[in-house]
């Protein structure tokens, strides 16, 4: 079962020449990363695949205050790279594990993970809680903006090539969690949602929320953040937050779950991560 | 547009259409071996080892691994030549219907490859890509488990 629509492929040696042949299609083209999401798409538009393994990008390195992931780095090399696992006392990695499978674990790129048209991914909730930056290459040469603010310029941001992100150590120390919902292993997620946050004392005080739920696409949960900022880390916390998530978030329906359903999940998921954090911090929970 | 790659130790050049799958240009090569088809990355079937990492070849854009070692089960051993991971699978009883067989090997021969010593969570998490219908998780498990003795036994022969 071939690939639809594909005629030709490229295989350029500089990350400028890749952006040239992508803008010379005019759309028809798509950058290949480890190539799952276009295997998966099937998407008759895709004329051309530019390949990147000329390119490398497949770095994970640490730079002062910061790790730089490099776009072509897949999921696994990731999950068992010494680097990210010290970074949050592993606690990104080890929910990235949780990802799929080995076999699709093997191919998933950190930037194909991240393109806005996939943006619904595990790994894009994960990443926007972690307040993750992206590297990309576009016309105007390299910049670097926050993934939440690449989402949000969804249209300025769509001719360009992932290079990579960057995770900040500053939030080393911040508890992480986050919870999904799917099907089967390789399904997109029905719901999921990612927490990151500061305690001082028993008090929330840094907060950031992303949550995806199917048709609506990762996002940062401000209301929700607002809703945590300030309060103990305790059962009653716990239990309101988990009802606030429920009443909510913004879920629709599709033909495989209601929004009702997983707003209701991801409230109970909410609830959870909060829980799972007061026990390691020893909050009584 | 030609493709080459090094299958089971030999060059092979083959004529592929730019959107090909990994798996059907496999198949249509004579790699009957390699099983799968529900094109969704889902069942492992079709497991096969480029440059010593499993992949779902139904998933993998043949032309974006022209170049690569590519190992599918009969690259590790076949009936005459078992490899350990095999022998060890017909020991503990492993294989019924034998559809995920050639991928759990496979699987199971990258861990071993990357971690001789691995804990169970580890080995299910390795084959956690291969989906077996007969439900011979336990076997598999355990026959991994005696693969990883007898390959480190057999390298320690060697030393000696």
């Amino acid at each position: 079962m071939r690939i639809s629509g594909i005629e030709e492929c490229y295989r350029p040696d500089t990350l400028e020449e890749a952006l040239r042949i992508l803008h010379a299609h005019e759309g028809e083209a798509a950058v290949v990363g480890g190539g799952l999401g276009i295997a998966a798409a099937n998407d008759d538009n895709v004329k051309a695949l530019i390949f990147l393994d000329g390119i490398g990008l497949k770095d994970i390195t640490e730079n002062g205050n910061e790790v730089r992931i490099g776009s072509r780095v897949p999921l696994n090399e990731l999950i068992h790279s010494g680097t990210a696992k010290n970074y949050m006392g592993g606690q990104l990695t080890g929910v990235l594990k949780g990802v799929s499978t080995e076999l699709i674990r093997n191919q998933m790129t950190i930037g194909g993970a991240l393109i806005p048209d996939r943006r619904f991914s595990d790994i894009a909730t994960a990443l926007l809680a972690a307040r993750a930056d992206v590297v990309i290459f576009g016309e105007n040469g390299q910049s670097r903006i926050s993934l939440d603010d690449f989402y949000g310029r969804f249209e300025a941001v769509k001719g360009a090539i992932i290079k990579g992100i960057c995770l900040n150590k500053d939030y080393s120390s911040y508890n992480f969690g986050m919870e999904r919902f799917v099907r089967t292993a390789t399904d997109s997620p029905l719901v999921n949602i990612a927490i990151m946050f500061k305690t001082e004392g028993n008090v929330i005080r840094d907060v950031s929320i992303a949550a995806g739920c199917g048709k609506s696409p990762t996002e940062r949960f401000g209301e929700g953040e607002d809703f945590l900022r300030g309060r103990s880390l305790d059962e009653k916390t716990a239990g309101e937050f988990s009802a606030y998530v429920e009443q909510n978030l913004n879920a629709s329906d599709d033909y495989r779950i209601s929004g009702e359903y997983r707003r209701h999940l991801a409230g109970v998921f909410a609830g959870r991560i909060l829980r799972r954090a007061g026990v390691k911090d020893g909050s009584g929970l | 547009m030609e493709a080459v790659y090094r299958i089971n130790g030999k060059e092979k050049r083959f004529d592929i259409s730019p959107g090909d799958r990994l798996l059907d240009v496999l198949k249509d090569n004579g790699y009957m071996e390699v099983k799968g088809d529900c094109y969704e990355g889902l069942c492992g079937a079709c497991t096969v080892l480029i440059d010593n990492i499993p992949y779902a070849s139904c998933m993998v854009p043949a032309a974006g691994v022209c170049g690569a070692k590519i190992t599918t089960v009969k690259g590790l051993g076949d009936i005459t030549n078992p490899h350990l991971i095999q022998q060890a699978f017909v020991k503990y009883g492993a294989v019924q219907c034998g559809y995920c067989t050639p991928g759990q090997i496979l699987s199971a021969y990258a861990l071993l490859l990357r971690d001789p010593d691995p804990s169970e969570e580890d080995i299910r998490m390795a084959l956690d890509g291969n989906l077996c219908r007969c439900s011979g998780y336990a076997q598999q498990v355990a026959a991994v488990k005696m693969a990883a003795e007898m390959m480190r036994e057999a390298e320690n022969d060697d030393r000696a």
